[in-house]
């Protein structure tokens, strides 16, 4: 794809986890699982401590693919990930996604990207999967 | 809708429920200008499948897919249809699959979901 590789980079995006912002994603979302919530019933989950909803980790992909391609990306993207793993309280966690493949469609440009997150205290992965999007042709 | 989905409930897209989410996300300025993303959507429609499915506390989530089709807007209301779409068990977990169509006031799909959760048998 020659230069258009660089055209089609996406910037990785972070954020610290706290239990306010799980608090705040609990009430805007209506997930009160004890799971992210209550201390003692998280310590007799399988991670032993509050975990963060999955789906506010699986945000960071979403606003990494907004920010690069806008309303495209929320008229066309398709998201496929699998969480291995759960952010704890006070885990910095960085989503990243690498173009791994372009296909020429009649009228588009298929981009397919691997996109993961990662505890970076950890470095653990969180979540890992594609996105893909369809692009007008340069 | 295919019958087979069900109705589980309605979300009202409101300037409040887009600055929440946003703000609830970590999200700063460079994201979701002017757009109402369907993740949105696709977090509340969570709950709401816990709740109508009655999945327990606890129920941890192992796969998300999401298809965007188009977007809503602010005054839009979606509704949300799910179809639970198989459980197995695996060892002492079930694993549960549930298939969501959100769809706006003129009848648009917006996106489409499928959510795995997993959850111990025995709470």
């Amino acid at each position: 794809m020659g230069n258009r590789i660089e055209e089609y980079e996406l910037k990785e995006i972070s954020v610290v986890i706290t239990q306010e912002l799980i608090n705040r994603y609990a009430e805007v979302s209506g997930d009160h699982n004890l799971i992210h919530l209550d201390p003692e019933f998280a310590k007799s989950s399988m991670f032993g401590h509050i975990i963060a909803h999955g789906m506010l980790t699986l945000s960071l992909i979403d606003q990494m693919m907004d920010r690069k391609f806008g309303n495209v990306w929320h008229a066309t993207g398709v998201t496929k990930c699998k969480f291995r793993g759960a952010a704890a309280i006070n885990d910095h966690i960085k989503g990243t996604g690498v173009l791994k493949k372009s296909e020429e469609l009649d009228e588009h440009l298929r981009l397919i990207y691997s996109v993961t997150v990662r505890n970076t205290n950890t470095d653990e992965t969180l979540i890992g999967g594609t996105c893909t999007i369809d692009v007008p042709k340069p | 809708m295919d019958t087979d989905y069900k109705n589980i409930g309605t979300i009202e897209i409101t300037q409040d429920l887009l600055t929440e989410y946003i703000g609830a996300v970590g999200a700063n300025s460079e994201s979701f200008r002017d757009i109402v993303p369907n993740m949105l959507v696709v977090s509340r429609s969570i709950a709401m499948m816990l709740d109508r499915f009655k999945i327990k506390d606890g129920a941890i989530h192992s796969t998300q897919e999401v298809q965007n089709l188009g977007t809503a807007k602010v005054g839009d209301v979606v509704e949300c249809y799910a179809l639970k779409e198989k459980t197995k068990t695996m060892k002492d977990m079930e694993i549960i699959s549930v298939h969501c169509k959100f769809q706006t006031d003129g009848d648009n799909i917006i996106c489409e979901s499928r959510s795995v959760v997993m959850v111990r048998e025995n709470g």
